[in-house]
């Protein structure tokens, strides 16, 4: 990071150290209440709370300036997360730890900071990601049973929508079951799927299960997103 | 409950409606809570949280430790047919407790179109629509905003009315509620009570008597109630509560931006508007004051922008200051200014220069009607040379379209006064393409937007027949016709929902029975275009014996008792008269820091010997 002094009246100058400034990127969680905010509404409560936070935001220098965010993964309306990642740059140099201890203050209390660090991994490195899918469900013994004969098969074939339209795709390379635990009225998996530039949400996965077995509107699905990986299987950063 | 609900909202459309928790948003401890305030916006979350009347008495209410204010909206039609398959009562959106457990239920009445979601949402909310039904004290529903200046059509339902501005008589009625909780007041007593509040009107107790032909013979105040209830009215502007921050919704809706308010009232009487007299006086709030409440909201909401409003923003005072001002903080923390409201005949240069470097959109004027004689009719007091002036300034701006909104059915409109809002249209084209410094390759836009004409009580407009729905549907395929060219857009409404407006604006508590029919039918979003039904309305006032033509066509004769004569909202009955009959022979007004017309809204001043403007 640049130690050079930060001149408000050298606007040029300022530009080229904002230049050099790393993307920072902040860890949060995103829960309760706040699960019902789209994406495209997460992006305008964040520039909210940065505004009320009174951070250093860098605004992009085009004719209608804006906030500079990115997001790398967005998460589908409904989901919770434990891990979700936004980008940003600041116009001046800042502790990390206070960067959070605001951010957080100006948060509303569903959304919460967990890490703020500088950017490692591009966004476009990421290729999997964790979910923690809770079926509320009347008997999970013969729940679980039913759904681990689904998964068995080979091919789980569903429709998908995609920009360019909606296509029949085989969802069983997509997804593994990576554990599973039960309890009075519930079955928990461990699901990974394939994410990133190539994405798959659980819920197709669910939605396919629920559909066959005649149990859409007797069962509760709840998603949380625990962890975003590379392809290495090494944490996105 | 919550668990309940939780199931749902991932069935419905934007369930970011219905789940509370935005930022600002108040959470009480309800053991420490007296009286629990629920204040209803009769229209979905993305309308009610727009509205900056609610974001002050939502403010207001809870700076009070003893009351707990939440907001209630109408749920989509999607979550309402969720809630009531799963016994889901409307809730307040901080707590999530039924409607039916909070003391006041409060509803502001913005549009004659929202009148049955008022019924919708009260028995949503497990609540009996009809005031005779609601025997105890709690569950006191009332009303408050512009509809109640003639309240009349839910008179059975509501009881009572708050007229005017609410910042004092809501708390003194709060207050009063209060003390009648403690002391185990009934309902009556209450409301014995609340009417001798000034600006509380409770109209079971005014007994309406007909005559034959249907038209009012006498109101009588009874149970001790005033003969003539009168609105309230801030004094002084720069010392009234507002609130230093809003609640910050997650999802996207109408307005979303710090609203600073200029001014209440308006100078021009133009004869048409409602707002114009039925806001009066003029108090216009101090800058400085505006300035310190704007940089407040932008920093406790982190809003983008900021929206000058008032009902004609540019006949402020202190525009100029306050513009300077804001302008500097706003370029300093990239916050927008908004300015809606500015009226053509004084949107100067200077003013374009410094919208402009806030930000470039497109321009709308409101020139209302087509032709001089007919502007002068409604006095709107500006030339075809203002508009003229207006456009070349927006044109050698950079603009290259202008949206220019107007009225049909005016009294004394005829079609040639139709066709003169096209031929305006076409000289504004013309306008365009004689500018020399034009921009090549870009052509001009003239949105020409023709609205249905109202007539509202306490305008001198009250006393007109609306024009029948043939005759206007009449005037705008004529107009569609006389059109010659491609650079004008005409966009016109349909104007049914005009003709039922027109009916409860100047309507009577007969209609009561209308209202609850009608809803009883499926009628309700009635503003929503797509869930109008005019139809099963034609139905409802077929049988309770009631016609269309009696409320919004008939021609009323000067000493007509209206529905509404028993109310006061500062202009006299005789200023309107006389506005009416000026208005017939096309005579304009002057605005009031011309002269003064002597409206007689100037008696609820306290200071200045009455005296509104300098």
């Amino acid at each position: 990071m640049s130690n050079e002094a930060f001149n408000p009246m050298n606007t040029a100058e300022n530009n080229r150290l904002i230049a050099q400034m790393p993307n920072i990127r902040i860890f949060y969680s995103k829960k309760g209440r706040a699960k019902y905010i789209s994406h495209l509404d997460i992006t305008r409560c964040m520039q909210r709370a940065l505004k009320r936070a009174k951070l250093p935001v860098w605004y992009t220098q085009g004719f209608n300036p804006h906030m500079y965010m990115s997001f790398a993964l967005p998460l589908p309306l409904g989901y919770d997360s434990e891990c979700e990642a936004m980008d940003l740059r600041m116009t001046q140099k800042m502790d990390f730890e206070e960067i959070k201890e605001r951010f957080n203050q100006a948060l509303p209390p569903d959304i919460r900071v967990i890490q703020v660090a500088e950017q490692v991994h591009k966004p476009q490195e990421i290729a999997k990601a964790s979910y923690e899918v809770t079926f509320l469900c009347k008997n999970p013994q013969a729940f679980s049973t039913a759904f681990e004969e689904f998964s068995k098969v080979d091919e789980i074939l569903v429709m998908k929508r995609t920009k360019k339209g909606t296509k029949q795709v085989n969802l069983k390379p997509e997804f593994s079951i990576l554990g599973q635990e039960q309890g009075e009225g519930f079955v928990r998996y461990h699901i990974l799927t394939t994410a990133g530039q190539k994405n798959f949400n659980p819920t197709l996965l669910t939605d396919a299960f629920l559909e066959q077995a005649g149990l859409a509107d007797s069962t509760e699905v709840k998603v949380l997103r625990k962890q975003i990986f590379l392809g290495d299987g090494s944490i996105f950063q | 409950m919550k668990e309940k609900l939780e199931q749902l909202l991932l069935t419905v459309q934007k369930p970011g409606r219905y789940v509370g928790g935005e930022v600002n948003s108040i959470i009480k401890d309800l053991s420490q809570v007296e009286v629990r305030f629920a204040f209803c916006f009769p229209d979905t979350y993305e309308v009610g949280m727009s509205h900056l009347g609610m974001k002050i008495l939502y403010g207001l209410l809870n700076a009070k430790d003893y009351c707990w204010c939440e907001r209630v909206f109408a749920p989509w039609m999607d979550m309402e047919q969720a809630m009531r398959e799963h016994d889901i009562p409307l809730y307040g959106l901080e707590s999530f407790d039924p409607l039916c457990e909070f003391d006041i239920i409060g509803f502001t009445l913005q549009y004659e179109l929202s009148f049955t979601n008022v019924l919708n949402m009260l028995d949503l909310g497990n609540i009996p629509v009809y005031s005779k039904d609601r025997k105890e004290l709690k569950n006191l529903v009332i009303a408050g905003g512009p509809c109640v200046c003639n309240p009349e059509p839910l008179a059975d339902f509501i009881d009572l009315f708050v007229l005017g501005e609410g910042e004092e008589v809501t708390i003194e009625l709060t207050d009063l509620y209060r003390k009648a909780k403690a002391e185990n007041w009934d309902k009556q007593r209450f409301l014995r009570a609340a009417a001798q509040i000034g600006g509380v009107y409770v109209p079971a107790f005014y007994e309406v008597n007909y005559h034959e032909d249907g038209t009012i013979q006498k109101i009588e105040a009874i149970e001790g109630a005033p003969q003539k209830v009168t609105k309230r009215i801030i004094q002084d502007m720069s010392d009234t509560f507002y609130p230093e921050n809003f609640v910050v919704p997650f999802i996207d809706t109408i307005h979303d931006r710090a609203i600073l308010e200029l001014m209440r009232g308006c100078i021009r009487g133009c004869r048409f508007c409602q707002a114009g007299f039925i806001y009066r006086p003029l108090r216009e709030k101090n800058p400085d004051v505006l300035c310190t409440q704007g940089k407040d909201l932008c920093e406790s909401t982190g809003y983008e922008e900021i929206s000058l409003s008032s009902l004609s923003t540019s006949d402020y005072s202190g525009i100029a200051d306050l513009l300077d001002e804001l302008i500097d903080y706003s370029e300093e923390n990239k916050v927008n200014l908004s300015l809606p409201s500015l009226r053509i005949d004084n949107f100067s240069e200077d003013l374009l220069e410094k919208v402009k470097r806030v930000r470039k959109s497109g321009l709308t004027f409101a020139p209302e009607a087509g032709t001089q004689r007919l502007r002068d009719v409604i006095n709107k007091n500006i030339t075809k040379e203002d508009i003229f002036s207006s456009c070349n300034i927006a044109f050698e701006g950079g603009y290259t379209s202008v949206k220019l909104y107007f009225m049909l059915g005016l009294p004394t409109e005829t079609m040639a006064d139709c066709e003169g809002i096209i031929d305006l249209a076409q000289e504004i084209v013309g306008l365009y393409h004689h500018l020399n410094n034009r921009q090549k390759g870009k052509g001009v836009t003239v949105t020409v937007s023709v609205s249905t004409f109202v007539p509202k009580p306490f305008t001198p407009f009250q006393w007109f027949g609306q024009d029948s729905l043939e005759t206007i549907v009449e005037k705008q395929m004529h107009m569609k016709d006389y059109i010659t060219s491609k650079r004008i857009s005409f966009k016109y409404h349909a104007s049914k929902t005009s003709v039922l407006e027109a009916v409860f604006a100047r309507g009577d508590r007969r209609l009561c029975d209308v209202v609850y029919r009608a809803w009883k039918k499926g009628c309700y979003f009635d503003s929503w275009d797509e869930h109008f039904y005019f139809d099963r309305w034609m139905e409802a006032m077929d049988e309770c014996g009631l016609t269309v033509e009696f409320y919004a066509n008939r021609h009323r004769e000067y000493g007509e008792i209206f529905p509404w004569s028993h109310l006061d909202y500062g202009v006299s009955e005789a200023f309107l008269h006389r506005e009416w009959l000026k208005a017939q022979e096309a005579k304009t007004t002057p605005n009031c820091r011309e002269q003064c017309a002597g409206c007689g809204a100037n008696r609820l001043l306290e200071r200045k010997e009455g005296k509104c403007v300098e």
